[in-house]
């Protein structure tokens, strides 16, 4: 009858070498460039620290007339830049991750340190400043409606600029000093939870219901 | 982390990059292949099934007429399948103003392309047994060219580059590329006896293995693809070439085209089934080992990745949308006012990057060699189609996959 078949097994190897060879070199340029992306990061928040650095200093050495000196709103763009990086790359390599973990503390300082820092001027400046604390959580499981209220509170920020609104957002699933004194001082207990003016207003908030809080007619 | 759609892709996008590069490795091996001569030519019968194929039957026999053969060594079998129209008054005609010529007509009660097919086996006296569906076109060199590859007494078919004849419309145009690659594609399935299908345009049949294999399967809804497929499980040779072509009509609505696929791809999957004990069976080479399985899971992963495309970017994404947009009371005004386009690096996926642009570069070689073995210039139908071709193809062979689906299934509920 007719010839026996072949089967190219030497061709089913090569491919697969081949294939799996790109595929690795796919993972690991993915590897490679998100360190990176850790390294700019860092970058921008060093620039952060320095601009926090300066303002702080520009009020002490202004003490005569302090409330002049202080021009604040482009400095919490990066901010807010620097917390969407992070929650991508959290996504990325895990909550878990070291440089991610260090990251999101230092992070967390800088919001701190420029959130006391505009408290202090409002009150001693007598300006009309909406300072938010927004703890949310990555993990949909645990907190299904925490990105829409991020989303939520972006839109309200840049629809009222006239307001002064400031939110500074703290994962509260990653376990750091700073958050956890800040958890306890307002008694968080849900997520999302959003502290507006030193008043905790635990669970999701809509537009309307910030508008109220905030009285925006 | 790595979430579980991530790995879905992953795994498809493995799967795809080992078939390309398998079979580009083959392409590499066997670049040229050396014509064989016919030592002396054989009798050759041409059946035509017919259905009401009125506008089309003349231009189809007139296509057998005029093959480069000798007229004494071809005999036309024209099988009208019980058509409502003028077809057999056509064929009659024909009949008539070509005297000279051996045509020989049946007409039977409408039962089918196998059937029809099986009649004109039975009465047709060539060495060798040509299908010509009859919308379709043969080149006049079609014999001269694929006869010489049956000096190999182990191939049992061989088969034509398939064109899309005329393409005007879009859908036409889209199929136009789709059979070019698709061909190429064969012609290198075929250097390693792995073509699963023997279309029904100008396919060459050997009339004795035809025979013992059992001649076409009459209940199947793609009797073509059963035959090869009966054909592979004697093990003898399917070939499939791209020096001479034959033309046919593409359906150009898109409910024609849903008609037509749906069909070829239900019989696929009951084929598939009926023949499953070939899938990753060593006795059948490397169309058990790689070609029975891709076939096998095609339709599951085009079904799979459109559901899951759906799912992630459309609908979930509509609805994400619109609950967001719920809660700042729809005031989208100031949604597109605050519309920022800061594009930062930092939220690319780079091994994802690299996966698309090494499929778009593995896509382009498959391409551009596709164009230059079918000799055809990639800019022929303007810069659009091919692009058009490479989005929509896989969307609609998707949609029509899920169709066969969701149609199996409903099915099956009817049973119980």
């Amino acid at each position: 009858m007719v010839a026996k078949r072949k089967i190219s097994k030497g061709k089913y190897l090569v491919a697969f070498v081949i294939s799996a060879s790109i595929f690795v070199i796919g993972i690991l340029i993915g590897i490679l460039l998100t360190n990176a992306k850790l390294d700019s990061i860092n970058e921008i928040q060093q620039m952060v620290r320095t601009q926090v650095l300066t303002l702080e200093t520009q009020y002490s050495i202004a003490s005569q007339n302090p409330c002049n000196f202080v021009d604040y709103p482009e400095l919490t763009e990066e901010l807010y830049k620097i917390s969407d990086n992070l929650d991508n790359l959290e996504s990325q390599l895990g909550k878990n991750n070291k440089a991610v973990l260090n990251s999101v503390e230092y992070y967390s300082l800088l919001e701190t340190k420029h959130w006391l820092f505009l408290k202090d001027v409002s009150k001693r400046c007598g300006k009309d400043l909406n300072l938010i604390l927004f703890f949310y959580s990555n993990d949909e499981g645990k907190c299904a409606e925490c990105s829409v209220q991020g989303y939520v509170l972006t839109n309200l920020r840049k629809t009222y600029p006239e307001k002064n609104i400031y939110v500074y957002s703290f994962n509260a699933d990653i376990n750091n000093g700073v958050i956890n004194t800040l958890t306890r001082l307002y008694s968080v207990k849900k997520l999302p939870s959003i502290v507006i003016n030193d008043k905790l207003y635990s669970g999701f908030k809509d537009r309307d219901e910030l508008e109220k809080i905030i009285s925006i007619n | 982390m790595v979430s579980l759609l991530q790995i879905f892709v992953w795994i498809a996008f493995f799967i795809g990059m080992y078939i390309i590069v398998f079979w580009l490795l083959t392409f590499m091996e066997h670049f040229e292949r050396s014509p064989k001569r016919l030592k002396k030519l054989p009798e050759v019968s041409v059946a035509i099934p017919a259905y009401n194929e009125e506008d089309n039957i003349e231009k189809t026999i007139s296509s057998v007429l005029n093959l480069d053969y000798p007229k004494h060594l071809l005999e036309l079998v024209v099988v009208n399948d019980g058509s409502t129209d003028k077809t057999e008054h056509i064929i009659n005609n024909i009949i008539n103003s070509n005297k000279d010529r051996n045509i020989k007509l049946i007409t039977q009660k409408n039962s089918g392309k196998g059937s029809a097919l099986n009649k004109a086996l039975e009465i047709s006296k060539g060495e060798f047994f040509v299908v010509l569906d009859a919308d379709s076109f043969a080149n006049s060199d079609a014999l001269k060219k694929m006869l010489p590859s049956f000096e190999d007494k182990d191939v049992a078919i061989v088969l034509p580059l398939m064109k899309i004849h005329n393409p005007r419309s879009f859908l036409q145009r889209v199929q136009w590329s789709e059979y070019l690659i698709n061909f190429f594609y064969k012609s290198l399935m075929g250097a390693l006896n792995c073509v699963h299908v023997a279309p029904g345009p100008f396919s060459v049949y050997r009339k004795k293995i035809l025979k013992e294999a059992g001649g076409f399967d009459e209940r199947n809804l793609t009797e073509d693809l059963e035959i090869t497929l009966r054909i592979h499980k004697a093990h003898y040779k399917v070939v499939q070439l791209l020096n001479t072509e034959v033309y046919t009509n593409a359906p150009d609505t898109l409910k024609d085209f849903y008609k037509q696929r749906n069909r070829w791809y239900k019989g696929t999957m009951f084929n598939m089934f009926n023949y499953k004990w070939m899938v990753f069976n060593k006795r059948y080479g490397d169309f058990g080992m790689l070609q029975m399985p891709r076939v096998f899971i095609s339709g599951f992963l085009a079904v799979s990745l459109l559901l899951l495309t759906l799912y992630r970017f459309v609908f979930k994404t509509a609805f994400d949308h619109i609950y967001r947009w719920s809660k700042i009371n729809f005031d989208l005004l100031s949604v597109i006012r605050n519309l920022s386009f800061d594009f930062s690096w930092i939220e690319v996926n780079f091994t994802n990057l690299f996966f698309f642009v090494v499929s778009i570069i593995l896509g382009a070689i498959v391409i551009f060699y596709a164009h230059r073995f079918t000799k055809e210039k990639m800019l022929r139908y303007g810069i659009f189609s091919l692009p058009a071709y490479l989005i929509l193809y896989s969307i609609l062979v998707s949609g029509v996959w899920l169709g066969v689906f969701i149609e199996m299934l409903l099915k099956r509920k009817q049973k119980w």
